[in-house]
């Protein structure tokens, strides 16, 4: 293929006279351009390489947040040869170039359209470019299922119990459930108790952001008789009971207080271990003024029972509770048994899964999940993800499940065939003609 | 114009180097040989096939001596020199002699001079004297080490608090080398109750044992029953020294039982499905003690006590073989002998070694062809052997596939062959669509430094290289799809960043004109590779996230790995665009492969050593010491060849040029 070959014009477009359409051609044309696509793709193999020395020192979650999903972003890259770091500073750590880069985004949103326009429309649609097609085709669909993954998809985590054979079950364990929790996002749930249901409103984490550090932010949940003031929130802190030897830095409330938390230098980060909390202060229009604290940590392995932290308004009980968010799944899951076999003679896993039974509609269909066989239904996965307790194991052994809903789910694996039948049929193409060819004879010695 | 032969001279220079390894005279022994036979080279073949389950699997005797070896000593056989009545002598040994000394003559292994320090600092810190060099290596014995014990306990307790990034060279060390003693004590204790026999006193005791006035293990298992019954029948009366010295043969016994901590060596009498695990003979000696004898168990622990303890070495061998065969005998029965039998084969007949020597056969002989260059004979001859090579390197890691009963790439140490091989046949194909000799020179002398590499990594690495896989990865259809396909897309980037580098040193040392037909022909050539490695890089990387959608619950998590494998593609992806565009023509693109080429060191290996995500396997300093010297080699063809395009952008025409516009479809 040369040059001047995939820089033409389709018949089709680009004939309409006037200075407009000669501007609407031209950013057409610079769109589309080849040389766009590559300065387009070097951007994202640089915020690969850098969002991928970054997760050295920071959690994988964070990073992709940043780099990947962000609009904009400063990647810092400590300079470093031969595995030491060149110019550290008093921590040891070496010097930082920080590089202004778009965020990966709007960088494949561009290359998006650069692909429809310059790969698909403006090309040549000739047999000889057919393999190109169909794989731009392909790539068009991965950066779709990526969009589409990114915004309409969520996930979460499941744990359960084994039911036990014997009928002896723990009101404190949970043994089967269709709900599951998110990994890192949290919400506050304002309860009321109406005697045999409770009633929830939820606000989101990210509503409480504003109450970092010295802001705070103020609830007024409609219908209910109180005020909630939610201030000193923290992402990653813990709650400790003040004792007498025990220094706090923050107010203490009802004998205990938050703590912030950090990774230590040389610790790998795992943000799905970071438990927010902050203070509340409810303002009851009765005039009473309740201080609490709220701690997110989830009991694992399922929050069958939540203790949320609860005050009484005009005779009336009402509760705050700091959780992760929750979602609802269309069926249950029970899990039945759980197995888990080792490597003999060792404590490594050969294998470990959950025997699971599916409720719907009162019905209990049986069903496996374990490594590479996760069980998809109504556009849920549910993978088999851990296990415990560890390290020894049970009995009572339980299971943790990731469950995910992702409508582009088998998009990629179409893709990949797309793009496989492309690339096989225009580089195959290129061979034979290129066996065929003068050059070849001109070039061979 | 200097042509290929004065370039074949730079390639001999550049072997030569690489292979001009540095000797040091073997240590001295402090102590002297108890063992002055040495063990029949028929008897050390026979018994390193001796079956055994360690680390989840059943494995002859010779691989976890040479996986142990590696681990602690750094090298592939033990020498040392030993004061005899002929004057000094060296002794070498291979790993299986090695282990058996450990087993038979523990007293003589322990002074071999074998843990491996690199840093002068772990000496002070253990209280050894030493020179004062920092860099080099010395080799400490089990009985210099033993008695700082605990010192090093205390110390690698410490360290082991500390992440694994924030410790020091030193500390590190210190760690490692105490996780070293403690696998060489097991060892060394493992069988120490079944060489020392035990002095018996008082006639009950004597009769109840047939007579016998010192016993052994085997005694006990053989006896097992009428001693447990001896034994209930006394009650809380066994401690009185009528009844001999029964309370010190029990706490031996219970010593016996809980000292056996090493790989395990009896087979299991139930089948497979039943009883996996095989037993330690500590194990058996307290079932024994339970009430539960097997004969057959009693049967092998006789014959391995008399192996240990045989004054005579034909004895002594003979006995062993016996245990050998015993036990290969009920491996068989529970169908895991098979594998074990293979394995033994696989390192005896050593195909990648073989393969590695038929490559620098071949890299000479496609020298010849590069010196003669009008015979067609000598051309064929070195793809011949060439191809001779990577067949014996695909019989090698066949056989692997067989043993593991996995696809060729399971763990890190595959990749070095699997690159090694598929980089050599891609430069065999390359020269066969477009000959020009160059490509046939590289082709075996990849394959050769590839297969080096891998024997590097596995000492270096000392672990098993058939060790079981995790749970998420025992899934052959996608070890089988995903893996090889991304490592295509290595050991193609890896060959066209070698042709680059050819293209490179020929038009920095002047061996011909950019535009000659050689230089176009070295373009041409990088350019078909890069395209291939483009395709199998892209379906490698989905291929990846679709598997990763189905174990992880996400298609793509912005891994290390994962990155890795996309930064290939998009490096390759830009660069053919560029190349079409007319953004970079015959210098930019083979610069920008060579760029490729450290991309994908940075994807294949050191993605694994930052230490973080899904695909961290290890972490290992000599490890990034290699990954920064592919670099400094990639770096330095780069930084001179952008040199020489920069300075010397218009070197003077030649006859024979052929203009861009050729290249370009």
């Amino acid at each position: 293929m040369t040059a001047t070959a995939t820089s033409e014009v389709r018949a089709a477009g680009g004939t309409a006279a006037g200075p407009r359409s000669v501007r609407f051609a031209a950013a057409v044309r610079g769109l589309g351009s080849m040389k766009l696509a590559v300065w387009l793709v070097l951007i994202l193999a640089a915020l690969t390489w850098l969002g991928t020395l970054a997760q050295t020192n920071r959690s994988t979650f964070d990073v992709q947040r940043e780099y990947f999903e962000s609009w904009f972003v400063l990647a810092r890259l400590e300079l470093s040869f031969w595995g030491r770091p060149l110019f550290p500073g008093a921590d040891g750590s070496g010097f930082e170039l920080v590089v202004p880069l778009p965020g990966a985004y709007p960088v494949m949103a561009l290359l998006f359209v650069n692909l429809l326009v310059g790969g698909l429309l403006r090309m040549r649609w000739s047999l000889r470019n057919l393999g190109i097609l169909v794989t731009h085709v392909g790539i068009a669909l991965l950066l779709v299922a990526g969009f589409v993954k990114l915004h309409y998809s969520w996930s979460g985590s499941l744990g359960l119990y084994e039911t036990p054979r014997d009928g002896g079950s723990s009101p404190n364990r949970a043994y089967e459930s269709s709900r599951f929790v998110s990994f890192h996002d949290f919400e506050l749930a304002l309860l009321a108790d109406r005697g045999d249901t409770i009633e929830e409103r939820v606000v989101p984490e990210r509503q409480l952001h504003a109450a970092r550090g010295d802001g705070s932010v103020r609830l007024r949940p409609d219908g209910l008789p109180f005020e909630v003031q939610v201030h000193r929130w923290h992402d990653f802190c813990r709650a400790v009971p003040k004792g007498l030897m025990v220094q706090s830095t923050s107010p203490v409330v009802d004998g205990a207080f938050l703590m912030p938390q950090s990774w230590s230098a040389g610790e790998q980060p795992r943000s799905e271990q970071e438990i927010a909390g902050c203070y509340v202060t409810v303002y009851g229009d009765d005039g009473e003024r309740i201080e609490g604290i709220l701690w997110g940590l989830p009991r694992l392995p399922h929050d069958r029972h939540r203790y949320p932290f609860t005050f009484t308004i005009r005779g009336q009980r009402y509760g705050l509770d700091l959780r992760h968010v929750v979602f609802d799944l269309p069926f249950g899951l029970r899990l039945d048994r759980f197995q888990k076999l080792d490597h003999p003679g060792t404590m490594s896993p050969k294998d470990f899964r959950s025997f699971v039974s599916v409720l719907e509609d009162g019905q209990a269909r049986e069903a496996q999940i374990f490594m590479n066989n996760p069980l998809r239904k109504d556009g849920y996965v549910v993978y088999q993800t851990n296990w415990g307790p560890q390290p020894m194991g049970g009995p009572p052994w339980y299971s943790v499940f990731e469950v995910s809903y992702n409508p582009s789910d088998f998009w990629p694996t179409l893709a990949c065939f797309v793009i496989f039948f492309g690339l096989l049929v225009h580089f195959v193409g290129k061979l034979v003609r290129f066996l065929d060819s003068s050059t070849r004879s001109s070039l061979a010695g | 114009m200097l042509h290929p032969r004065s370039l074949s001279l730079w390639f001999v220079s550049l072997w030569l180097a690489l292979l001009a390894g540095c000797s040091r005279p073997a240590p001295r022994l402090q102590g002297e040989l108890v063992r002055t036979e040495p063990w029949s080279v028929d008897f050390v073949a026979s018994f390193g096939a001796l079956p055994l389950q360690n680390e989840g699997r059943v494995m002859p005797f010779s691989s976890l001596a040479a996986f142990t070896l590696y681990a602690i000593h750094g090298r592939r056989d033990v020498q040392f020199v030993a004061s005899g009545p002929g004057g000094d002598r060296t002794t070498k040994l291979n790993p299986t002699e090695w282990l058996l000394d450990v087993w038979c003559h523990p007293d003589q292994a322990a002074l071999y001079p074998l843990f491996r320090i690199e840093n002068v600092e772990v000496l002070s810190a253990l209280g050894f004297a030493h020179g004062g060099q920092k860099q080099g290596f010395e080799y400490l014995s089990y009985a210099q080490l033993l008695p700082q014990g605990e010192k090093l306990q205390e110390l690698a307790g410490k360290y082991q608090d500390k992440p694994q990034k924030q410790r020091s060279e030193a500390e590190e060390h210190i760690v490692q080398l105490f996780r070293q003693l403690l696998v060489y004590h097991r060892l060394h204790q493992q069988l120490a109750a079944l060489q020392a026999p035990f002095q018996l006193r008082g006639d009950e005791l004597r009769t109840l044992f047939g007579g016998a006035d010192r016993i052994g293990i085997a005694d006990v298992l053989q006896h097992a029953d009428a001693f447990r019954s001896y034994v209930r029948g006394l009650g809380e009366d066994f401690a009185n020294e009528k009844h001999g010295n029964l309370q010190q043969l029990l706490g031996f016994l219970e010593e016996a039982s809980q000292r056996d901590r090493g790989p395990l060596l009896l087979p299991p009498a139930r089948p497979p499905g039943e009883a996996d695990t095989w037993h330690s003979i500590g194990e058996i000696v307290d079932a024994a003690l339970r009430g539960r004898v097997d004969l057959q168990h009693v049967a092998m622990c006789r014959q391995l006590q008399a192996g240990l303890v045989a004054p005579a070495m034909a004895d002594r061998q003979r006995h062993l073989r016996e245990f050998q065969v015993a036990v290969a005998a009920a491996a068989d029965r529970r169908g895991e002998q098979g594998s074990v039998a293979l394995e033994s084969y696989y390192y005896a007949a050593n195909w990648h070694f073989h393969a590695m020597m038929t490559f620098l056969l071949g890299f000479v002989v496609a020298v010849v062809a590069c010196v003669l260059p009008r015979s067609r004979l000598v051309w064929w001859l070195a793809m011949l052997v060439g191809g001779g090579a990577v067949a014996m390197l695909t019989a090698d890691v066949w056989i692997r596939c067989l043993i593991t009963g996995h696809p060729p790439i399971t763990r890190l140490y595959d990749t070095f062959l699997f690159i090694g091989g598929g980089g050599a046949l891609t430069l065999l194909v390359a020269e066969l669509v477009l000959p020009r000799r160059i490509a046939l020179v590289l082709a075996p002398f990849v394959g050769a430094v590839f297969i080096f590499l891998a024997r590097l990594f596995e000492v270096a690495d000392g672990q098993d290289t058939m060790k079981p896989l995790q749970a998420v990865l025992l899934s052959n259809f996608w070890l089988g799809v995903h893996v090889p396909t991304m490592n295509m897309g290595y050991f193609s980037g890896v060959a066209a960043a070698v042709v680059a580098m050819a293209w490179v040193a020929v038009r920095v040392l002047r061996l011909a004109h950019p535009n000659s037909t050689l230089a176009k022909a070295l373009v041409r050539t990088t350019y078909g590779i890069t395209c291939f490695s483009l395709a199998t890089s892209v379906v490698g990387t989905i291929l990846g996230g679709v598997w990763a959608n189905d174990s992880w619950g996400r298609f793509w998590g912005w891994d290390p790995k994962e990155n890795g494998a996309l930064l290939i593609c998009l490096s390759q992806i830009a660069l053919l665009h560029a190349r079409m565009s007319g953004m970079v023509r015959d210098a930019g693109f083979v610069l920008w492969s060579v760029v490729t080429g450290m991309i994908v060191v940075f994807s294949w290996f050191h993605t694994n050593l930052l230490g973080v995500g899904l695909h961290a396997y290890g972490f290992s300093s000599a490890l990034l010491t290699g990954v920064w010297v592919s670099y400094g080699i990639l770096g330095g063809f780069f930084v001179a060849g952008l040199l020489d395009v920069v300075l010397r952008p218009d070197p003077a025409p030649v006859e024979r040029a052929v203009p861009d516009v050729a290249l370009a479809e």
